[in-house]
């Protein structure tokens, strides 16, 4: 049955659950998604998820994100952007994702019946939300990672060899590029990177996975959505008690892993349009007193250590959240010294992250690291 | 009357013309596009190019190019290519072009009747030809800048209004991508050059300018395949004859601007895959002695001058050529210093260069220069 969110309070508990599941990243921060959608609640509109299975079979959908990375701190010079062409922003983030949703079924002359969120974050979701809204598309309750992920072929449909060409991305100045086909899911992701360069970043509208519904079934997350509303009530519920994570433990499974003090952030690379790499250091309090944490981050949280010893990898979910708020905390710049948070773990919503081709996607040796994943069940001290 | 280049010795002097025109850029070296040319023609297969009016005004037509700037001297860590999935090139330069042209007809579902060289230069313009030979379609004896030129944007085409995209663009791995709509022509370049970083460089093939030949006509620079074949003929003769320039300057007239030995170079910009903009700085000899001259290069020679006096600018035609052998020498390494050169300046094959808009899109101010294109005649004043 489609699911209606029409109160402001629903609307703020999935957009906290998304960031909770958004690990760190999927696009923004918690409070640019309820600042897009709270308005559209109280003007009277209600949002509508549909489950996947109130849709027919050869309904086409495609999968909305937006595509870049860390913008520099200066713009680039005026008279640079000029000679380009690049005078007058034409689109909105959400338009841009508008716009690729249009070209992408233009591309293949396709209806879309419906939109799929490629991620789970506050940013990414509840964009796919709002073009579906511009569009008339409802959108599914299902996405294909059921948490953040950095790269385009980190998904489900990549783990079932449904790659995410052909692509449409649609940038601020409204230039539109189309990628057809490439020798890796990587090498799409890439490709969108190298886009967003050209446009001088600040997002591209980003589409693909063009599928119809019964061959995207197989990449769903299901009910990852209603999942998002369900872990961002047992947040807020856990604020007044005295065990703040008790309802949350409940709903997910996880466990906090550390608690402490933030120290710093170390960064690996900071280049611009690109991935946000880094480590952050935390101090333990309580009873972690004397221990050190480092959380590493690519966009997403993906390996923990305590001391010397990895406690937690993806493609379980990693987050960092404020220890008085239960605010799950963002990569772009919450995790400020002395801030006290609690870094908790879950396992990742679906079984198919465990498989091999699962880990391998999105396991710390695809990051480079020389170690395997570590289930974060059997670290428990 | 379609004009047949059968023997070595056509081919030498189309490509070598192909180089005078080229103006230092146009993609390649006059060897590599002897090389590629000759053994066909000695395998008994003519290079046959059409003009424009032996075909229906109806038959679709588009251009081909290579896109692609300096690669860097270091090819990058295998590892870093193999996370791509970038393990083996799928495509030869010309195998490039030639997909291009086929994505690009299949994209907007025509068929193709004919090819048009983007520019003249000897890779350019022989690797349309023999994408052309690939695809079982003759080449036209027509161009859209009648020279080389840096950026997708500037050719008779732009001038009357004329948008390169949609464009197809393929790598050598095989990714393929579209450029479907930009704000602007330099920014169809700079998306096809950031293709070009996506893919570690080496040259991308690039199709555009997808239109019907009645609509494409007075776009064109007619007959300019075989005026390159004419002044390479020209230039042997000269050469032959101890002539020197005389019977160039008899088809195109023209003059000799500065004489002298080859000194440094000086990079002003040397960014991997992106554009070739330097400064030759040549010692004057013969009755240039005791003067210093310069050549700004952005890939082609765009601005000569004599001491402080500014020469001869783009979009008048400017060549180097070897003072002994009256080879045109190319900006990928050939000016090397102590090498004896002839700098030679030549109007341009098309009057559209003169007005307003192809001053604009090629003289001096758009590269950034403080000062209006000069005639070379009044300059020599």
């Amino acid at each position: 049955m489609a699911t209606i969110l029409s109160d402001v309070k629903t609307i703020e508990d999935f957009v906290t659950g998304l960031a909770f599941l958004g690990t760190g990243g999927g696009g923004g921060r918690l409070q640019d998604g309820i600042d897009l959608l709270a308005p559209l609640i109280k003007a009277g509109k209600s949002i509508t998820l549909v489950s996947p299975d109130e849709v027919s079979p050869d309904t086409w959908s495609c999968a909305v994100a937006s595509w870049g990375g860390r913008d520099p701190d200066t713009p680039p010079p005026a008279a640079e952007l000029a000679s380009f062409g690049l005078v007058k922003e034409k689109y909105t983030l959400v338009e841009r994702m508008v716009q690729a949703a249009r070209e992408l079924a233009e591309f293949r002359n396709v209806r879309l019946g419906a939109v799929v969120s490629m991620e789970l974050g506050s940013a990414a979701t509840v964009g796919t939300i709002l073009t579906g809204m511009a569009l008339g598309l409802p959108t599914v309750d299902s996405d294909y990672v059921g948490r953040a992920i950095p790269e385009a072929g980190q998904s489900k449909m990549d783990i079932h060899g449904m790659p995410p060409t052909p692509m449409a991305f649609v940038d601020r100045w409204g230039n539109v590029t189309l990628v057809k086909s490439t020798v890796s899911a990587v090498m799409a992701d890439r490709l969108g990177r190298m886009i967003s360069v050209a446009a001088y970043g600040k997002g591209v509208g980003g589409t693909g996975y063009l599928a119809q519904m019964k061959d995207s079934k197989r990449g769903f997350i299901r009910g990852s959505l209603l999942t998002s509303i369900k872990v961002g009530e047992a947040l807020r519920e856990g604020k007044g008690q005295k065990d703040r994570l008790a309802p949350l433990v409940k709903v997910t499974g996880g466990r906090a892993l550390f608690t402490g003090e933030a120290v710093a952030t170390d960064w690996e690379s900071d280049e611009a349009f690109m991935f946000r790499k880094f480590t952050y250091r935390i101090k333990g309090t309580g009873a972690n007193a004397g221990q050190a944490c480092r959380i590493w981050v690519k966009n997403e949280h993906h390996v923990v250590w305590v001391d010397e010893r990895v406690v937690a990898t993806s493609p379980d979910i990693i987050v960092v959240l404020d220890a008085a708020t239960n605010q799950p905390l963002s990569t772009r710049g919450d995790v400020t010294p002395d801030r006290q948070v609690v870094v908790f773990a879950m396992k990742a919503l679906d079984p198919d992250w465990h498989s091999p081709q699962g880990i391998e996607l999105l396991g710390p040796r695809h990051f480079g690291f020389d170690f395997d994943y570590v289930p974060f069940d059997t670290t428990a001290r | 009357m379609p004009t047949v280049l059968s023997d070595p010795q056509a081919i030498e002097d189309f490509v070598t013309g192909l180089a005078l025109l080229g103006t230092g850029g146009g993609g390649g070296r006059i060897e590599d596009g002897i090389e590629l040319l000759v053994p066909l023609v000695e395998g008994g297969r003519p290079i046959v190019l059409l003009s424009p009016d032996e075909l229906p005004d109806d038959t679709w037509t588009c251009s081909l190019s290579s896109v692609g700037g300096r690669d860097p001297d270091e090819p990058p860590p295998a590892a870093e290519l193999v996370a791509y999935g970038l393990t083996r090139e799928k495509h030869t330069l010309v195998g490039r072009m030639t997909e291009a042209a086929r994505e690009l007809a299949d994209y907007k579902g025509v068929h193709l009747g004919a090819l048009v060289s983007v520019e003249l230069g000897s890779a350019a313009t022989v690797g349309t030809i023999l994408a052309g030979l690939q695809l079982g379609l003759p080449t036209l004896d027509s161009d859209y800048a009648g020279r080389a030129k840096p950026e997708v944007g500037q050719s008779k085409a732009a001038i009357m209004g004329r948008s390169r995209a949609p464009m197809a663009f393929v790598d050598r791995w095989g990714n393929v991508s579209f450029v479907k709509s930009t704000v602007s022509e330099e920014m169809t370049d700079r998306l096809g050059r950031m293709l070009s970083v996506a893919a570690y460089g080496r040259g991308l093939g690039a199709a555009g300018h997808l239109m019907q030949i009645g609509e494409a006509k007075p776009m064109f620079i007619r007959g300019s395949l075989l005026t390159a074949a004419s002044l390479g003929r020209a230039l042997r003769e000269g050469r032959t004859s101890g002539e020197g320039l005389a019977p160039v300057q008899r088809l195109m007239g023209g003059r000799v601007l500065f004489e002298g030995v080859a000194g440094e170079t000086e990079w002003h910009s040397n960014e991997p895959y992106m554009f070739r903009i330097f400064t030759y700085h040549v010692a004057g000899t013969g009755r240039f002695a005791g003067e210093p001259g310069r050549v700004w290069v952005k890939n082609e020679h765009h601005i000569v001058w004599r001491g402080d006096r500014l020469v001869a600018t783009s979009p008048d035609l400017i060549a180097i050529l070897d003072a002994l052998t009256l080879k045109p020498l190319s900006t990928r390494g050939d000016v090397t210093p102590g090498r004896r050169v002839v700098v030679f300046g030549m109007p341009a094959l098309d009057p559209a260069w003169y007005t307003p808009e192809g001053i604009g899109m090629i003289g001096p101010r758009h590269f950034g220069f403080d000062f209006d294109y000069v005639s070379m005649d009044k300059a020599d004043a």
